[in-house]
């Protein structure tokens, strides 16, 4: 990777990938007498994952979050030196929870609480009843079997027989280690149950089945308030968080963003209104596509809908079609469907783009919205999930709530830039105080604090 | 103390009795069991709520909310007018100042009266459901002492721009 513009050449890559570019060669254009041309070179595509680059140190955030912030978080985390802790999930590779933890982990060790990292471990049979219980908290349907219970219970143990926990912070992620809570003792080790997942709607069998455990933990985060549940022990709220110096969040060099938008056929001589998401009908791309016509009858501009999940997803392919036909030959809809590995583009998109739009039926946290924010680009997002907690309407984005606002909000948008300007600035700094990484870590440091003691 | 040729003092070499000492502030947010869906569970919660709560909905929130230059109040008054719809309870809750008050305990009085009296005036409102319930938070305040102090008026602004950023709520003003 040359960081000097973010390009990713076959030289700069380490030795293990492979050099892999797509033919670059043109679609001939048909053209139909008055009618629309679609004219778009196919793009390339790197077709294998680029290698991780190394986790930022502490010291790197200071020309994101000003040195004065890097200082008072080492001084915030001063009382706990020497600390233990140790982080326990269910994966050490993809999902979030790894993500997230690849930055924390390295980020608690710098300021000096030891942390380590452990995933636990069990058969087909165990991650596939965490995979119910993960589902079913979610709020579908569950028969909760003793044979369930019992897989549970026996992994459980297993995992129990296997590790340690003599540090003064034990984490346990999700519900898959939540039963670990049985090795807690008389010591004055501190156990903490981070929950990432919506809790608003558990099934009630899987949720009274681990109630009782989840009880004894000293404390639970949640996400959201929506997700906290009637427990008898404190509820933080850790919002999720972005890395502003990850691939998807760093700054980009000029060139770099000119080129992934020449690749992409996207003319930044002109707005550009984007959505990165998933081909997927609960993203509501068609919609996206509905509200772009509204608003397309007064201002001009191009809409780019990028995403993948419709090569790895049989629902996201047909999403995917549906999405090529809504569009049909209007060289202004641009649609691309890109690799799970691809955060360098979608970095380049978003920073490329005059507006950002995030016009989901149902949302998680909605991370993408946290990355349009910190690139300040103003936001048009459904009040859905965790969109709200991030796009305060009128102050920070706008928030909508059908295709009708949608269009309004992008053609009004389009022609009051300054307006849009003060959202975007608005919107980093709503995500600079509540969704960075360095947040995370300065309340991952105040818990640890207040647990063991060290409030004041 | 030095002292200019005329013979005066340069007061900003007068040490002070005893020094500024600079503190800071970090919060954590808390979720309470209070929520509230209509303004008759609202008006429980705010009776009922910790002070803590008070505290974070108000102050706090103007804190973290120090970029927005207008239109932001406290989160009652944000939560009534965008989610329950109540334009005149909102504008009503986004009216109060919270500098004006010393106490939280005055601060949850002044609430509770405004939503009290709205609800009495408007029975009609007072159990038409929001579109998303109202979570009560509170902060977890944990006081820092920066270990900065300026004994004279000289070394007041080099040590005050040295400091950390929440020395200073939102009106810049620095905690003491």
């Amino acid at each position: 990777m040359d960081k000097q513009s973010g390009l990713t050449t076959p030289q700069s890559e380490s030795s293990s990938s492979q050099p892999v570019r797509e033919d670059v060669s043109k679609i001939t254009p048909e053209r139909e007498q008055g009618g629309l041309t679609r004219e778009r070179r196919k793009p390339r595509i790197s077709e294998t994952p680029p290698a991780a680059p190394p986790a930022p140190r502490l010291a790197d955030y200071e020309a994101i979050i000003g040195k004065s912030q890097v200082d008072e978080l080492r001084f915030v985390a001063t009382p706990l030196k020497g600390k233990t802790a140790k982080m326990v999930n269910s994966t050490a590779v993809g999902g979030g929870v790894a993500e997230m933890l690849n930055r924390l982990v390295p980020l608690l060790d710098e300021l000096e609480i030891k942390t380590g990292w452990e995933v636990i471990t069990g058969g087909n049979d165990f991650f596939e009843v965490t995979k119910a219980f993960h589902n079913a908290l979610h709020g579908e349907e569950f028969t909760l079997t003793q044979h369930a219970r019992d897989i549970f219970m026996s992994h459980t143990e297993q995992n129990r027989q296997r590790m340690n926990f003599d540090e003064d912070f034990l984490v346990m992620h999700d519900p898959q280690p939540a039963g670990l809570i049985a090795s807690k003792s008389n010591s004055s080790s501190r156990w903490i149950w981070r929950c990432h997942i919506d809790l608003s709607h558990p099934n009630p069998q899987v949720w009274d089945f681990l109630q009782p455990m989840i009880e004894r933990y000293d404390a639970a985060i949640f996400s959201s308030p929506a997700f906290a549940r009637s427990l008898p022990i404190p509820q933080a709220l850790f919002y999720p968080c972005i890395d502003p110096l990850s691939e998807k969040n760093r700054e980009l060099d000029e060139g770099y963003i000119q080129e992934v938008c020449d690749n992409f056929g996207v003319d930044r001589s002109r707005p550009i209104v984007t959505q990165i998401s998933r081909f997927d009908r609960l993203k509501d791309p068609l919609g996206v596509i509905q509200a772009y016509k509204m608003a397309k009858k007064y201002v001009d501009f191009q809409l780019v809908l990028a995403g993948g999940g419709a090569s790895d997803d049989p629902e996201g392919a047909v999403v995917l079609k549906e999405v090529q036909e809504a569009a049909g030959e209007d060289p202004d809809i641009i649609i691309l469907e890109l690799p799970p590995w691809s955060a360098l583009e979608i970095n380049a998109l978003q920073r490329a783009s005059t507006i950002v739009v995030q016009k989901s039926l149902k949302e998680g946290f909605g991370l993408t919205v946290t990355e349009a924010l910190w690139k300040s680009k103003p936001t048009i997002a459904s009040a859905v999930g965790g969109i709200p907690t991030q796009v305060i309407d009128k102050q920070t984005g706008a928030l909508v709530h059908s295709v009708e606002g949608c269009g309004y909000q992008i053609r009004y948008l389009l022609t009051h830039p300054e307006y849009g300007a003060q959202l975007g600035r608005n919107g980093r700094e709503h995500v600079k105080e509540n969704f960075l990484m360095t947040t995370n870590a300065r309340r991952w440091v105040l818990l640890f604090r207040i647990l063991s003691g060290l409030g004041s | 103390m030095q002292t200019q040729a005329s013979g005066t003092t340069d007061q900003r070499a007068v040490q002070a009795r005893s020094p500024f000492e600079f503190k800071s502030a970090a919060h954590l947010l808390f979720i309470e069991r209070h929520r509230a869906c209509n303004i008759d569970e609202l008006l429980q919660a705010l009776r009922s709520c910790p002070e803590e709560s008070i505290f974070q909905h108000t102050f706090r929130t103007l804190q973290e909310h120090h970029y927005i230059k207008e239109g932001f109040s406290n989160d009652f008054a944000h939560w009534t007018y965008l989610e329950l719809g109540e334009v005149g309870l909102g504008e009503r809750l986004a009216s109060l100042d919270v500098r004006e008050f010393t106490s939280l305990s005055a601060l949850r009085s002044r609430l509770v009266e405004i939503v009290g009296q709205y609800g009495a005036a408007n029975p009609k409102s007072r159990e038409r459901s929001a579109v998303a319930p109202f979570y009560f938070c509170s902060s977890k305040t944990i006081v820092l002492e920066a270990q900065r102090n300026a004994s004279t008026l000289a070394e007041f602004p080099t040590t005050f721009q040295s400091g950390y950023k929440r020395s200073w709520d939102w009106s810049g003003r620095p905690h003491c």
